[in-house]
């Protein structure tokens, strides 16, 4: 009877069955070493797409020496610390500095290098007392005070990171930057920045590894191992990887391969369709019970849904991300980057769908379900014999659309490390310099699979209405 | 003394919408036979009537039985193999091709035969050819006999009309007025209608309501030819 049309209604559960048995982390004896990975050299992605760097090597090394095995998961650095206090990660190995303010939330082991604040300017900079000059900074960095105290006249930008402050240099956008002298020598060389060191270091700096100030027991084992790491000639050995001798600037790193570069973005548009899929599947299910609800069930509950609702479409997704993985470790709930990501787009859309699926169900006439009743159906048979195959016309496009809006909207989960496209996008152009290139292929290949959804929307859509099953737009 | 073997029996039944009191302590037996007509003016409570006696409406006081049985006390499946109705828009399944909306209740009923019924009603009402179209390409006479045998299927004793000549042209409705008195041999036709141009061709008895009151009863004469002295000039 209603044939072709019933694989849909599955669907969704099916993929909420998928959701649910896939993408458990487990973490046992491996140590999770969190880090930016848009810091070359320190960490930041090779032309493989594998996470390397100074940060990343000494990681290694800490790892081998307490017994453990490395895990590491890339984060936003204004957000990585967060991170290690809701657990997400155990350690933070990325360049941080040691300040009296961090030493009041976790506990640093002993320095593993020391380096220094250096003020980069571009070439043809505009002088650096005057009013006007445009510096950036990386947020959540030290810089950003220093750049702040030291040059007053000076207009302070933040960014995601030192890549980001480079390309706006080149376009001209800025002027300068404050960075470590390490990380700036190194961009010259890499990328040709021309960067201009400028005066003398504003400060040094002693880069430490933080842990949970509850983490004693492997506090002490990781400053145990430091110590010895530093004694022994792995370091020196390791250093010299990156910085070989300072005064000649960095080492460059390998060639640059499209053909790879290629194959990691497709990857990861694989895995923005997954996560958009599958957060839109449970987003579904859950706006069918939550439509259900709201027609059906007594007031006490569903004004209280209806406020629900209504609160979750007007507050921003971001803010609702931010809350499922930061926040609800605060109350127990630990949940992966991943299946934090899922589950708030299924949250967000489903705000939406319930709406679409409560009117869907409203627009059916009220004869059809009196015809139902007059030849003996039950509610139940009424419901999905009569009622629900009529809705699924109406829920189509609308999900779709939302589909489409997830799948862009998608992007926005690289802020908790889930690898998506964007943030494969981001790593590339962190390690190839080529901005242009990379944002238009990404956004290319963002089209390449919303489009194809927009026009079956449109097939289906006239189809419905050719059978008769779609009256008004 | 009332007849207690009557096909259809409404006893006192009174419906309330809201604080109006659109049905008036009706009572009214149907006996087997004839095509029955309920006519009146609109807002005479004879669609009220309608709705009550096929359980879609709830009575506020008074009984309905069908071949002895209470309608109210039956489950939706129970009522329906006593009493069907054909809705004046038929509303059939727009999602369902013509045979499936003719077989949906009985396949989801699981009664014995079904297919062989639906094929002979498809048959009898001239629609056989159709039975793969959907109804958004039928007209509205095509739709109108696939809602007859979309109600027939189920065998019902009583079957009720709603205004069925509203919507067709002379000649279609000519063609029903035969049909109804075809079909009168499988089930008690009831018409509801205020088109006595159409009753008086398919029906020979029924009764007039007004203001929520059965006022007559007996041949069409009686019920046709007295009008109320509010009804406008036709």
């Amino acid at each position: 009877m209603t044939r072709p049309l019933r694989w849909l209604a599955l669907l969704p559960i099916l993929l909420a069955i998928l959701l649910t048995t896939s993408r458990s982390f487990a973490s046992g004896e491996t140590l999770r070493v969190g880090l930016s990975g848009t810091y070359p050299p320190f960490s930041h992605f090779d032309e493989e797409g594998n996470l390397a760097g100074f940060d990343v090597d000494i990681a290694r090394e800490l790892c081998a020496k307490i017994g453990r095995e490395c895990e590491f998961r890339v984060l936003p650095w204004d957000g990585i610390l967060s991170a290690l206090l809701a657990r997400k990660i155990d350690v933070i190995v990325g360049s941080m500095a040691i300040t009296e303010e961090r030493e009041k939330q976790v506990l640093f082991t002993s320095p593993y290098y020391e380096s220094g604040a250096q003020l980069f300017v571009r070439e043809n900079a505009p002088a650096i007392g005057q009013r006007g000059f445009r510096l950036g900074v990386t947020l959540g960095t030290t810089y950003g005070q220093i750049a702040s105290s030291r040059f007053p006249e000076a207009e302070v930008r933040t960014y995601k990171g030192d890549v980001a402050i480079l390309q706006d240099i080149q376009s001209g956008r800025i002027d300068g930057m404050v960075t470590d002298r390490l990380v700036g020598l190194h961009m010259n060389e890499r990328y040709g920045a021309g960067l201009v060191p400028h005066g003398e270091l504003l400060f040094t700096e002693r880069m430490g590894i933080p842990v949970h100030p509850d983490e004693r027991q492997l506090h002490a084992e990781l400053d145990h191992a430091l110590r010895e790491l530093r004694s022994s000639p792995a370091y020196p050995r390791i250093r010299a990887r990156y910085f070989g001798d300072e005064r000649a600037g960095v080492a460059g790193g390998a060639g640059f391969s499209w053909r790879t570069s290629l194959t990691l973005l497709g990857r990861a548009l694989l895995a923005t369709i997954e996560i958009s899929v599958a957060g839109i599947s449970l987003g579904i299910a859950l706006a069918v019970i939550l439509a259900a609800l709201l027609l059906w069930a007594p007031a006490l509950v569903a004004r209280p849904l209806a406020f629900y609702v209504d609160f979750i479409r007007s507050t921003p997704f971001l803010i609702q991300l931010f809350t499922v993985y930061f926040g609800l470790p605060a109350i127990g709930v630990t949940l992966g980057a991943w299946t934090s990501a899922a589950l708030v787009i299924a949250i967000h859309s489903s705000a939406y769908l319930a709406e679409v699926v409560k009117v869907a169900y409203q627009s059916i006439p009220a004869g059809q379900r009196h015809a139902a009743n007059t030849l003996g159906l039950t509610r139940r048979e009424a419901l999905v014999h009569v009622v629900w195959p009529q809705m699924l016309p109406l829920l189509s496009a609308p999900s779709l659309n939302t589909l489409v809006a997830t799948i862009k909207d998608s992007a926005i989960v690289s802020v908790i490390s889930v690898h998506e496209l964007t943030m494969q996008a981001q790593q590339l152009i962190s390690t190839s310099f080529r901005p242009m290139e990379f944002y238009l292929l990404t956004a290319l290949l963002y089209f390449a699979i919303t489009y194809p959804l927009l026009l079956l929307g449109r097939r289906m859509e006239r189809r419905f209405r050719a059978k008769g099953l779609l009256h008004a737009g | 003394m009332p007849d207690e073997t009557a096909l259809l029996r409404v006893d006192s039944l009174t419906v309330f919408r809201g604080r109006r009191k659109v049905l008036d302590c009706v009572s009214l037996e149907i006996a087997e036979g004839e095509p029955f007509a309920i006519v009146g003016e609109s807002g005479s409570g004879k669609t009220t009537l309608l709705y009550a006696v096929t359980g879609l409406l709830a009575m506020s006081e008074g009984t309905v039985k069908i071949r002895g049985r209470r309608v109210a006390a039956l489950s939706a499946r129970e009522r329906a193999k006593l009493v069907g109705l054909v809705f004046q828009d038929y509303q059939l399944f727009p999602h369902l091709s013509v045979w499936d909306n003719v077989l949906l209740a009985p396949m989801l009923h699981g009664k014995m035969g079904a297919d062989r019924l639906a094929r002979r009603l498809l048959e009898q009402l001239r629609i056989d050819n159709l039975a793969s179209r959907h109804p958004h390409e039928l007209s509205g006479g095509q739709k109108q006999r696939v809602a007859i045998a979309r109600s027939l299927v189920l065998e019902p004793s009583v079957l009720f009309f709603d205004e069925p000549s509203a919507a067709l042209d002379a000649k279609t409705s000519d063609e029903l007025a035969v049909l109804l008195r075809q079909i009168s041999d499988r089930t008690q036709v009831v018409v509801v209608s205020h088109d006595h141009a159409f009753i008086e061709r398919a029906c020979t008895r029924g009764a007039r309501m007004a203001s929520g009151r059965v006022v007559r009863e007996g041949g069409l004469a009686a019920i046709l030819d007295h009008e109320p002295r509010w009804t406008l000039p036709r």
